[in-house]
């Protein structure tokens, strides 16, 4: 690595570490009042970020190539949107069903591939599998779903006397809801737990003969991998109100695992960070060139694959 | 401690390992030693979970382990190293000791245990495998004799009570063999040894008994002395 490059990592990870962080967060904090017509799009951001820090989990940590994220983050939103507007209950309610259908639907895929152990490719054609029959269910069965029309409209309720339906109170009501699971999530994979992971990832056979249960610790990665991209599912139909196939799709599946590699697998915050910052990037080139978001996310791909394997973070990051 | 008895494992028509009994006493390093096919290796692989027997017993502190997983083996008390030595590559040495010493039933709930400090025990283990200056140290950068030396810490981090060691010499150099030689020498007493090794020099000079494979079959349990004296010893494994 040439000195400039050595040099802006140690800058980057160290002196500006903290000023960067908090410039951050205020900027996260202020978005609503700096730039009051961006708040959609900076609270679906947030929403996405949550959701590339959860396929992090499965991916990055973990190892596992899932191909079914969009699929999980669709039950999200499917699940709270059918609860209110064909079901008529609680906003509310569809949050933990939602979260519920996502590990039964998670254990349902996961288990052979991960407990049986009868490899890698297999957990990914499972999931590809699992993404296209949930994509085209969206489709088929309009009784349930809205088939291409969706479910809609609704707004989400009040609370405590807020009207979640305007603009500013949903952006802060998500990022309240992104920054405690998200905090969660960190505070899991600071704990031993994330070595685990880790350290599964690199040599299963290892982890056995130290005495772990390595498809337990995996099923357990998959599992919350899942429920929290259908929490961010559920957040994410409260904000545009309509749940719809480009939820499920595998447009979305590719836009993730991609942010995921930009910002580093296995990082957390660069995959947060790259979702936010391409989902701002999309909103900017599609008024510039339609288009040229889909060749853009194409570009990045192959650069980082090539280039920088460990995406940004992993660049700004130590060594191990 | 360990007793096997009447161990056999098929492989279709091959049979890797015919009728073996083997008892490993508490406190003795006990060598296992044949020429390349005698069923080492896939002995330890039947004794720690990875194969299941076709026939036979094995019993650990009066438990049989048949059928148990090898993270469950390991949990009981029987850890072992490898032939192409496994870690973490990306983990420091510390982190490799870490996850060997703390309770591996308790992974998720680890968020909760915030002031877990495994320090003394890790510095403990690392001072016996000589690793104690390379604690920070990524695995992948470390020589191929320390990442030997740190499979075998990986083990006696795990508190075991039997240790299983497959060719934990092989690809050293004399130095680093005659390392591994004073380390294995420092845990005589503290475990229950098995270490399959092709360096007879190395076995002769630790083991306190000697069990010689052949074509899947005991040939003979003895002393070293008696072993290398013994004429079919002699002509099986060193073609005299």
């Amino acid at each position: 690595m040439s000195d400039t490059m050595a040099d802006v990592r140690e800058y980057a990870r160290g002196t500006a570490r903290r000023p960067l962080l908090a410039l951050g967060v205020l900027l996260v904090l202020a978005v609503p009042f700096l730039a009051p017509s961006q708040a959609d799009l900076a609270t679906e951001a947030l929403i996405f970020g949550l959701f590339a820090i959860s396929v992090d989990v499965a991916l990055g940590y973990a190892g596992l190539l899932t191909l079914a994220p969009a699929a999980f983050f669709g039950v999200g939103s499917y699940t709270v949107a059918k609860f209110v507007v064909d079901y008529d209950l609680s906003f509310w309610l569809g949050f933990p069903a939602a979260v519920i259908l996502a590990v039964l639907l998670a254990v349902a895929v996961g288990y052979i591939p991960i407990k049986r152990r009868i490899g890698h490719v297999y957990f990914v054609l499972f999931t590809l599998a699992f993404g296209a029959i949930m994509h085209d269910f969206t489709f088929v069965t309009t009784w349930l779903t809205g088939g291409s029309d969706g479910l809609g409209f609704f707004s989400p309720p009040s609370v405590f006397g807020i009207d979640l339906g305007g603009q500013m109170e949903y952006y802060y009501f998500s990022l309240a809801l992104v920054a405690l699971v998200g905090f969660g999530i960190y505070r899991l994979i600071k704990s031993d737990y994330g070595d685990v992971l880790h350290a599964t990832r690199q040599n299963q056979l290892r982890m056995r003969y130290l005495g772990y249960d390595t498809d337990r610790e995996l099923m357990i990665a998959w599992v919350l991998s899942a429920a929290v991209s259908a929490f961010a599912g559920a957040i994410y139909v409260g904000s545009v109100g309509i749940a719809s196939p480009s939820d499920i799709s595998f447009a979305l599946t590719g836009d993730v695992i991609i942010w995921i590699i930009v910002g580093g697998t296995g990082t957390l915050l660069g995959p947060f960070a790259a979702a936010v910052g391409l989902l701002f990037t999309q909103e900017l080139l599609q008024n510039l060139w339609q288009g040229g978001y889909r060749l853009l996310l194409g570009l990045l791909f192959v650069v980082f694959v090539f280039t920088l394997p460990d995406g940004l973070m992993g660049f700004v990051r130590d060594d191990e | 401690m360990l007793s096997v008895e009447g161990l056999t494992k098929r492989f279709d028509s091959v049979v890797a390992v015919d009728d073996v009994d083997l008892e490993l006493r508490p406190g003795e390093i006990h060598g296992l030693i044949g020429p390349n096919g005698a069923g080492k290796t896939t002995t330890v692989n039947l004794i720690t979970g990875e194969l299941s027997p076709t026939e036979g017993t094995i019993e650990f502190e009066g438990e049989d382990l048949v059928g148990l997983s090898p993270s469950t083996i390991a949990r009981q008390g029987i850890g072992r190293s490898f032939q192409v030595v496994q870690y973490f590559p990306e983990m420091t040495v510390r982190k490799h000791l870490r996850l060997a010493v703390r309770d591996t039933t308790r992974t998720v709930r680890s968020v909760f245990d915030r002031d877990a400090d495994y320090s003394e025990e890790i510095r403990q283990v690392a001072e016996r495998v000589h690793l104690e200056d390379e604690l920070d140290t990524v695995a992948r950068n470390l020589s191929h004799g320390q990442k030997r030396f740190l499979d075998i810490a990986l083990v006696l981090a795990m508190d075991s009570k039997v240790i299983l060691f497959d060719e934990p010499a092989a690809g050293l150099n004399e130095s680093e063999t005659a390392e591994v030689r004073e380390i294995l020498e420092e845990l005589r007493g503290d475990y229950a040894i098995l270490i399959v090794e092709h360096d007879i020099d190395l076995v002769r000079a630790i083991s306190d008994r000697i069990t010689v494979l052949h074509n899947g079959s005991v040939l003979t349990t003895d002393t070293p002395e008696n072993v290398v004296q013994n004429p079919q010893v002699r002509e099986v494994y060193l073609g005299e």
